[in-house]
């Protein structure tokens, strides 16, 4: 009876997650269509000679960046802007970042005005430039306290009402900041309070100067899984979410937010790993309490590249990381699940985070370990087994078929033909080889989480100045 | 309704589609000789369908669900194949026809934009019989881009030979389009080439639900209307979003169009246009009755406040200083940011008293506010007055 009750179960909950990734697949295509289309001939740079734009503040934590730091600085100088300023927020590097950074800029210690009263580490100093040509770059130097103090610091001395929280070593698109700040003024009757833009992976691009000239897919298999799992992720989850308004997150490599409503709900947390979800998750909660509308959205344009790791240590280490903060956010804000007083956040948003990236790779493992038992028993029927098991697999292969397709009608980013030809292969490997490590490290993750552990396990970074073009 | 829930809509459809499929499935596969069994070609699969059905109806400990669910997992296995396979088809057939019709189309371009140089620096005549050659849709788009890029006398050629290939009649024809972002791109150009007769069309759209295709029209009736252009501001239901009025912004300084009287939008009962009109006010330095704007410091939206005290900063209405000192303390952050930027105005010892008497009372942010906003000598005798630890942390 027990292993009737086990198969109706895991084909129950099988079906009902394919069928809601085929819905949220769905939503993100007419969200992109429509993205597409009322942009056609948008003119972003309207805002450059705009008095009525908004001035915007980047703030760029760093930490030990010292091979990189001047030329990542340099590269957010391609930023095109009319009204921003640059804060780079050394967090108590143990390197010379700060002296490399000083002597560049030619830097002095300045008095300055905190503006918003946030707790953070003491601050040793704030720095501006001799230079004027560098007036809008202010470095502030802390001691050590993690990236969402570091946040924290940069938003405390911001002056504009919008702020952009980046990774220093991501390359950002130099129009990235007008995309970003469009939705703050296009809607009014749902007040839009961050939104993020998609990131895709730079390593094997061809980088000079902070821009990427071109684009390849890597030849590493671990980075190739990467580069299809983050197409899904963005072009085909995040798209879904953003339309549903039910968004938790927004990545920390890329993303503007309302300083007001940020500083009024106490900035980043500095005690969990997932600073960057749980801010979204406190601030929709406290907008909600105080049943203000609002919107998280996201912009389907590659804005921002990044590195990802290329070993498997790194990989499982980040998505460790990425698994604690996650359970972390989740119990945080644990009042939301199916609560309808918090919309659909809480009864779509939050529900899904749950039991589809919490839950799911637990659940998961339980099916392998059942599977084992019904081997072990020899109560397998084996043709219904494959067909069931061939079922799931093609599914999961025409899902990243879709993820490609959607980036080749949208954005097209890998446009020639050995590209395609190395994205076509992995849809195919990743379910067999990718996933089930995946799978293992969310467990992994929720060990680590239930030790204690709240380490970063900072990713170590090759440099875009090493990434060879193909 | 429809059109709102479309993703809804079409996931229900596929869903029915599929179980539609399954049953059709279902007595394909129960027929032991089917109507194409002569042609090989499925008979693997349909034997295949026949086996695993036999083997989940024959096992009597498999469950009633999966019997249930068969037909519909098989069909979506062949519908995932299917999808699997047509996808890859269909990128790699799009790639090759994009190459090639990115070829023709650039191909095309180019001759089209050659032509018109020609036609704006050389022979008009020869260069105006091959142009008419072209298709009309890529030259409104051509036209519309360099009209976009250039100033000048040369412009007037370019609206002339707009005119003169039809190009009013074709897109004055197109705007009744069905597509709402075709219908972006034909008002788009009614706007930049002048074309009046496209305006009775167009003004319907001032207020339509499609925020895109409204904040067009508004532009292009904003620059085709030489009577009332801001018309619509005095009958708009629906928000004026800040994006919205930058474009407008854009569009009348870039046409240098007449200025309306913005005061007379004061009145508004939609806080979006109250705060456009300010906003215009303070950009264009309109002169008007100040008391309209004075009373607008106290208005029931902190965003009309916001905007209301800019237009004190920036147009010096010393009048208004009473009031805002008046209020300052049971308004909201952002507001009270607003007023200490308009108390700029006020002579430096009347600001310092009153800074005074609320210094102890005032939130981090606004001290900071504060001090940014007051010469360096009332910096440092407010300072004085603050405690020792305050002073720290600063």
């Amino acid at each position: 009876m027990a292993d009737i009750f086990f198969n109706n179960l895991f084909l129950v909950i099988a079906a009902l997650i394919m069928a809601i990734y085929l819905f949220l697949g769905i939503i993100s295509m007419f969200q992109l269509i429509e993205y597409k289309r009322a942009n056609r001939y948008t003119d972003f740079s309207t805002l450059l000679s705009s008095p009525l734009a908004p001035g915007v503040t980047v703030i760029a934590p760093a930490y030990n960046e010292s091979k990189t730091i001047v030329n990542n600085i340099k590269a957010l100088f391609t930023l095109q802007y009319n009204n921003y300023e640059i804060i780079v927020v050394n967090d108590g590097s143990t390197d010379d970042t700060l002296d490399k950074i000083i002597k560049e800029f030619d830097l002095i210690e300045t008095e300055y005005i905190a503006y918003a009263a946030l707790p953070t580490q003491p601050v040793n100093g704030i720095y501006k430039s001799r230079n004027q040509a560098y007036s809008f770059l202010t470095v502030v130097d802390k001691q050590n306290g993690g990236k969402a103090d570091a946040l924290n610091a940069g938003i405390n001395v911001s002056h504009f009402p919008y702020f952009v929280a980046i990774d220093v070593d991501c390359i950002v698109v130099p129009d990235a900041l007008q995309k970003l700040v469009k939705p703050f003024l296009s809607h009014t009757d749902n007040k839009t309070i961050a939104t993020g833009g998609v990131i895709r992976i730079a390593n094997s691009c061809k980088i000079d100067n902070g821009q990427v000239l071109q684009v390849n897919v890597p030849d590493e298999y671990i980075v190739r899984f990467q580069v299809v799992e983050y197409l899904r992720a963005f072009l085909m989850g995040r798209m879904a979410w953003s339309k549903l308004n039910g968004l938790l997150i927004i990545s920390g490599a890329l993303g503007m937010f309302d300083k007001d409503i940020v500083v009024q709900c106490g900035g980043y947390n500095v005690n969990t790993v997932g600073e960057d979800m749980e801010l979204v998750v406190r601030m929709r909660r406290f907008l909600y309490d105080q049943k203000i509308k609002h919107r998280v959205e996201y912009i389907p344009d590659p804005l921002c590249w990044t590195e990802v790791p290329t070993t498997q240590d790194a990989l499982q280490r980040q998505r460790n990381r990425w698994t604690r903060g996650n359970i972390d956010t989740l119990k945080i804000h644990r009042k939301l699940l199916f609560n309808p007083k918090y919309g659909r956040l809480g009864m779509l948003g939050y529900p899904f985070w749950f039991f589809f990236e919490w839950l799911a790779p637990l659940f998961e493992a339980g099916g392998y370990v059942f599977m084992l038992f019904l081997l072990m028993t020899s109560i397998i029927n084996w043709p219904i087994f494959l067909f069931l098991l061939l079922f799931v697999y093609l599914f999961s292969v025409s899902f990243s078929f879709y993820a490609v397709l959607f980036d080749e009608f949208t954005f097209h980013r890998y446009h020639r033909f050995a590209h395609l030809r190395k994205l076509f292969i992995i849809p195919f490997i990743e379910p067999i080889v990718y996933h089930p490590l995946n799978v293992y490290w969310a467990i992994r993750g929720n060990i680590s989480f239930l030790k204690g552990n709240r380490k970063w396990d900072k990713l170590e970074r090759k440099g875009f100045s090493n990434a060879s073009p193909q | 309704m429809l059109r709102k829930y479309k993703a809804v809509a079409v996931f229900l459809a596929a869903m029915i589609l599929l179980i539609a499929f399954s049953f059709i499935v279902k007595s394909w596969l129960m027929q032991e000789n089917w109507f194409l069994k002569s042609s090989s070609a499925f008979n693997w699969l349909h034997d295949l369908g026949r086996y695993l059905m036999a083997t989940i109806e024959e096992n009597q400990k498999q469950s009633t669900l999966l019997i249930w669910l068969f037909p519909v997992l098989f069909t979506a296995l062949i519908l995932t194949v299917v999808n699997i396979v047509t996808i890859a088809l269909f990128i790699l057939l799009r790639r090759w026809g994009s190459i090639n019709l990115w070829r023709r189309k650039n191909k095309m371009r180019q001759k089209a934009q050659e032509s018109i140089v020609e036609y704006l620096y050389g022979d008009s005549e020869s260069a105006l019989q091959q142009i008419k050659q072209l298709n009309k849709q890529m030259l409104v788009e051509e036209i519309i881009s360099l009209r976009k890029q250039i100033t000048g006398p040369k412009t007037e050629h370019l609206q002339l030979l707009f005119y003169q290939l039809g190009l009013d009649v074709f897109v004055t024809h197109k705007i009744k389009s069905a597509r709402w972002f075709n219908k972006l791109l034909y008002i788009d150009a009614a706007q930049w080439m002048q074309v009046y007769a496209a305006f009775e069309q167009i003004q319907p759209y001032q207020y339509a639900e499609n925020p895109h295709l409204r904040n067009v029209a508004q532009m292009a009736c904003v620059n085709l209307d030489t009577g009332q252009a801001f018309a619509f501001l005095n009958i708009m239901d629906q928000s004026l979003p800040i994006w919205h009025q930058i474009l407008l912004h854009k569009t009348m300084v870039r046409g240098s169009l007449p200025l309306p009287d913005f005061y007379s939008f004061l009145h508004s009962e939609n806080a979006s246009v109250i705060i456009f009109a300010l906003n215009m006010i303070r950009l264009f330095s309109q002169k008007g009755p100040q008391n309209e704007i004075i009373r607008l410091v106290t208005h029931h939206d902190p965003m009309v406040r916001r905007n209301a005290l800019r237009v004190v900063r920036d147009l010096d209405i010393y009048e208004a200083i009473p009031v805002v000192k008046q209020n300052f303390l049971g308004e909201t952050l952002r507001v009270q940011v607003g007023m200490i930027q308009a108390l700029s105005l006020d002579k430096p010892q009347e600001t310092f008293e009153f800074y005074r008497n609320i210094w102890q009372d005032t939130p981090r942010r606004l001290q900071a506010e504060i001090l940014k906003h007051v010469s360096p000598g009332l910096q440092a005798m407010l300072l004085k007055d603050m405690e020792p630890e305050q002073i720290e942390q600063k």
